[in-house]
C-alpha cells in the first residue's frame, strides 16, 4: 500500500466568485459590494475570463452561473488551462430559469492542482446575471481581479481564449464550480 | 531523491497590495480601511515595501501601478529579498494616465520565496489609489519603508513602516493585464 500524505487544503463543494479560490478581494477595495445583485450582460457575445486557483485535485461535477430576473438568449460556460486552452465546456444552452442557478449537465472531470480561468459567455445584453458590480469609478477595478474578456463573433467560447484587460469597472459575474 | 507535490493554494497571476498574497490586504479589510481613493505620494523619494510569498517559480511580463487623479513626475517598481537586496526594478518612469493602471514591459522571473514589492515616487504631486490603515497595523505584517529611496537603491534598509499608506500597485504574469 502506497503512503499517502494527508491533505491540509479544504476545497469548498462549490467555489464561486465570492470565494477566495476565484482572487476576486480586491473588488471591495474598488466599493464592489458586498452582496450580489441582478447584472445585466455588459455586451452581446462578450466572454468574461476569471481566475480559478485549485488547492488540490478535485473532481468536477459541473459548471454553473446564477441567472438573474431577467432571461434572455443563450449562455455558454468553460475551464480553460492556465495557457489560455479550452479543457472543458458545457454545450450553448438556452438560459433559462429566472434567479436560478444554472448548471448545465455535463461527463464530471478531474480537475489536478492549478491555475485555470472559467470563461462565460452570453449571447444577449438584455440577459442578467447575479454578480457583484458598483456604479463607482474603479481605476480598472476588474483589471486588478485579474479578469479578462473577449469579444466573441458568437456565444460559443473560442478553444483557445485570446483576452484583453477586461474593459469592465467592477463586474464579477457569479459562477463557478461545483466538486463531487 | 523524493520532494513534496507542490501542496496548497497556486499563487495568483497577478500579485499586488489589493489581493491576498500580499498580507496588507488583511490588514485594509480587517481595520475596517478598505475604502480606496486617490492621494498624492507622501513624501518625495520615499520607497514603500509590501511583503509577499510565492509557492511557485512564475515570469511576471507586467509591473502596473493604479494612478490617482492626477500624475506627475516619476516612479519606480521593484522586487526586492527577504534581507532587502534589489532582485529587478522598472527603473525611472514617467508617471501618465490618469485613474488608470499603468503597465511597465519587464521580465522578472521569481523563484518559490519571501519578497518585497517596492514603490517609490520622486514628488509629492503624484497621486496614485491607495487605502490608508493605520501605519501600524500596516508594521505588522512586515510593510517597510526607507526614505530618500528614489531610483530604488541596490540594497534598501528596511525599518518598519510609519507611513499610513497602501498604493495599489503589483506585478503581472500576462500582459494583457
Amino acid at each position: 500500500m502506497s503512503y499517502g500524505a494527508p491533505s491540509l487544503e479544504r476545497v469548498p463543494i462549490m467555489i464561486n466568485v465570492s470565494l477566495l479560490q476565484m482572487m476576486m478581494e480586491a473588488r471591495t477595495f474598488f466599493g464592489g459590494g458586498a452582496t450580489p445583485s441582478d447584472r445585466t450582460w455588459p455586451v452581446a457575445n462578450l466572454a468574461l475570463y476569471l481566475p480559478l486557483l485549485i488547492p488540490k485535485k478535485i473532481n468536477v461535477a459541473n459548471m454553473f452561473w446564477q441567472n438573474g430576473a431577467t432571461i434572455s438568449g443563450n449562455v455558454c460556460m468553460g475551464l480553460y488551462n492556465e495557457a489560455g486552452t479550452r479543457l472543458q465546456q458545457t454545450t450553448i444552452v438556452a438560459h433559462a430559469g429566472a434567479s436560478a442557478i444554472q448548471a448545465p449537465s455535463i461527463t464530471a472531470f478531474d480537475l489536478p492542482r492549478g491555475r485555470y480561468w472559467l470563461g462565460i459567455a452570453f449571447s444577449s445584453a438584455t440577459a442578467t446575471i447575479r454578480g457583484f458590480g458598483t456604479s463607482a469609478v474603479g481605476a480598472d477595478a476588474n483589471k486588478w481581479c485579474a479578469i479578462g474578456e473577449e469579444a466573441l463573433g458568437s456565444t460559443q467560447i473560442p478553444t483557445t481564449m485570446t483576452p484583453v484587460a477586461s474593459a469592465r469597472n467592477v463586474f464579477l459575474p457569479f459562477i463557478g464550480i461545483t466538486r463531487n | 531523491m523524493y520532494s513534496q507535490p507542490l501542496r496548497g493554494e497556486p499563487d495568483p497571476f497577478f500579485i499586488n497590495t489589493i489581493n491576498r498574497v500580499c498580507p496588507t490586504s488583511f490588514v485594509m479589510t480587517g481595520v475596517g480601511s478598505s475604502t480606496m481613493g486617490s492621494a498624492i505620494w507622501t513624501t518625495a523619494n520615499l520607497a514603500l515595501f509590501f511583503p509577499f510569498v510565492l509557492t511557485g517559480r512564475h515570469t511576471y511580463v507586467r509591473a502596473c501601478v493604479c494612478n490617482g487623479t492626477a500624475v506627475s513626475g516619476n516612479f519606480d517598481i521593484g522586487v526586492y529579498s527577504r534581507t532587502g537586496t534589489r532582485l529587478f526594478s522598472t527603473g525611472a518612469q514617467a508617471q501618465a494616465g490618469i485613474s488608470q493602471i499603468q503597465p511597465i514591459t519587464v521580465s522578472w522571473t521569481l523563484d518559490p520565496g519571501d519578497y518585497y514589492m517596492a514603490l517609490v515616487f520622486n514628488n509629492i504631486v503624484a497621486t496614485c489609489s491607495r487605502t490608508s490603515p493605520a501605519a501600524a497595523s500596516l508594521a505588522t505584517t512586515g510593510c517597510k519603508q526607507m526614505a530618500t529611496a528614489y531610483v530604488l537603491p541596490t540594497t534598501a534598509t528596511l525599518v518598519d513602516t510609519t507611513t499610513s499608506y497602501v498604493p495599489v500597485f503589483g506585478i503581472s504574469e500576462k500582459s494583457w493585464l
